[in-house]
């Protein structure tokens, strides 16, 4: 091919400036295929092609870089991608072969040169502002609670139960058994007049009509929380026997008592209306107090309580609860089950 | 992961990751705001991350970011109706250094952090595309198209200048 200087010239530029037309680019190809020299002037202006620039990168190849591989969808001449491929150092064998073919191009130099600069290389004097901000001291406390949320709140549930019927057991028994077993009949507006005899003429000196007033009819040790003073420990008498005696003998009774007033005698220990109205400890008042909000009357049965809780558990805790009391001959056995939890409670009937 | 290794992570990590990120977004504050994120989180869930991937985490999670924000402000742009300009705005660059940094800031979202990883953190390409999602293939073309835009950005400025 006979090509003059100024037509090479103007086929390389208008190469590079991408506006080789079909005619040309095959001149151009014939020109490079003749001349592999050329292949290298198309590269000698390497800044001055556009990205833009579309071009079969095949068509002015060397031989050996028609094989390659790498990046082989995309634009960019050949000797480009053996660059950056050795620079990524993503060559294969043949590759590298190639690119070892090239060491001494000057043009291939330049181009690695050039790629050699898109080397990004980090900053090693910028530093995170405050390092310290972001480190922790806190122990990490990370309890997977959730597992564990039904079976600690029922658990919970059941033990508040058998607290508060424990301590209900607990407090209303002594009062009872003191005041049934213990409690000596002292006059006041409404004890009889035989009650009064008898009293008159039992042993113990009977209380003062104002320390009755604070404390009317139960006499002996007050419940240990007691909000009324001690004012007789001495009266620690068995009431009862001493009232029974009196009745059975009369050996106490003054003359002008007659058997008909005896047997007249109401020898009631005490009026259960009036023994409502004793002095209430601070403990029993705050137990009547939870009765009356959680079972709706101050005095609230056993059954009343575990069916009251068995349903609130329920309802709050959200798994089925049962109350079930088996009764024997004399005893009672109370089962609760709540969940996969159950609780067996024996007590003797009275 | 204890809180000694993550304060450890802390120390490692931080200056990196928010050279990274600062790489990226060019901004020194959003950067800080990105690594407080990504350790927040890291501490967030410091029971359920292997302290040996740990460091593929922290990136991810910067690499999430970005992309975020470019999509954000890609949506900005759309609304906008014009994109920025930076080289036109910059001035003539001094050197072959900030000639890249202006180089790496016309470079899409995803190139550049693509080419940060590479270059930065030397991950690999199978690396790269676990962080961001992409297949390898994927990871060759960007940083190809990547490392050939930069010269030609380098060589055009430094035939103006």
């Amino acid at each position: 091919m006979n090509l003059t200087e100024a037509q090479i010239a103007h086929l390389i530029l208008a190469y590079h400036e991408g506006t080789l037309s079909i005619a040309e680019k095959a001149q151009l190809n014939a020109l490079v295929q003749e001349n592999p020299e050329f292949a290298l002037d198309l590269e000698a202006f390497p800044t001055l092609i556009s990205p833009l620039i579309q071009f079969d990168s095949t068509s002015f190849s060397h031989p050996l870089l028609e094989d390659l591989a790498i990046y082989k969808n995309e634009d960019g001449h050949p000797l480009e991608k053996l660059a950056v491929g050795s620079l990524e150092g993503e060559l294969n064998a043949l590759e590298q072969k190639v690119a070892r073919a090239y060491t001494e191009n000057i043009h291939y130099q330049k181009l690695q040169k050039q790629f050699a600069d898109t080397k990004l290389l980090p900053d090693q004097t910028i530093h995170y502002p405050d390092v310290n901000k972001l480190l922790k001291n806190a122990p990490i406390r990370s309890l997977n609670w959730k597992p564990y949320a039904t079976i600690a709140s029922s658990a919970a549930a059941v033990l508040l139960a058998v607290f508060l019927i424990g301590q209900a057991n607990k407090h209303q028994d002594p009062i009872q058994v003191r005041t049934r077993q213990q409690a000596r009949v002292v006059p006041n507006k409404k004890s009889t007049q035989a009650q009064s005899i008898l009293i008159q003429n039992s042993p113990v000196e009977p209380l003062h009509i104002d320390q009755v007033a604070v404390h009317p009819h139960v006499v002996g040790e007050p419940p240990r929380d007691c909000i009324v003073p001690i004012l007789y420990p001495a009266l620690e008498t068995q009431p009862e026997i001493q009232i029974a005696q009196s009745s059975s003998s009369n050996a106490t009774l003054p003359d002008e008592t007659t058997p008909v007033q005896i047997s007249s005698m109401n020898l009631a220990p005490s009026n259960p209306s009036a023994f409502q109205k004793e002095p209430i400890t601070m403990k029993a008042f705050l137990l009547q107090k939870t009765n009356e909000k959680l079972f709706g009357t101050t005095a609230p049965t056993t059954n009343l309580k575990f069916e009251t809780l068995a349903r609130y558990a329920s309802e709050t805790v959200g798994i089925p609860v049962h109350y079930q009391v088996e009764e024997a001959n004399d005893r009672e056995k109370l089962v609760f089950q709540l969940g996969p939890i159950i609780i067996e409670k024996t007590r003797t009937r009275k | 992961m204890t809180v000694q290794q993550y304060n450890e992570c802390v120390r490692e990590f931080a200056d990196r990751l928010y050279r990274f990120a600062l790489k990226n977004v060019g901004d020194s504050d959003l950067a800080q705001d990105f690594v407080q994120d990504a350790f927040e989180r890291l501490w967030v869930r410091i029971d359920t991350v292997d302290y040996q991937r740990v460091k593929s985490y922290l990136f991810r999670t910067i690499v999430n970011l970005q992309i975020d924000r470019a999509r954000r402000q890609q949506l900005q742009y759309q609304h906008l109706n014009s994109l920025p300009d930076p080289v036109q705005d910059s001035g003539v660059a001094h050197d072959v250094q900030k000639l890249i940094d202006e180089g790496v800031a016309q470079l899409t979202e995803i190139q550049r952090i693509v080419l940060t990883l590479r270059d930065y953190e030397g991950y690999s390409y199978q690396e790269i595309a676990e962080l961001t999602n992409i297949s390898v293939d994927q990871v060759k073309v960007y940083i190809f198209r990547a490392r050939r835009f930069l010269k030609q950005y380098i060589g055009k400025m430094e035939v103006l200048i």
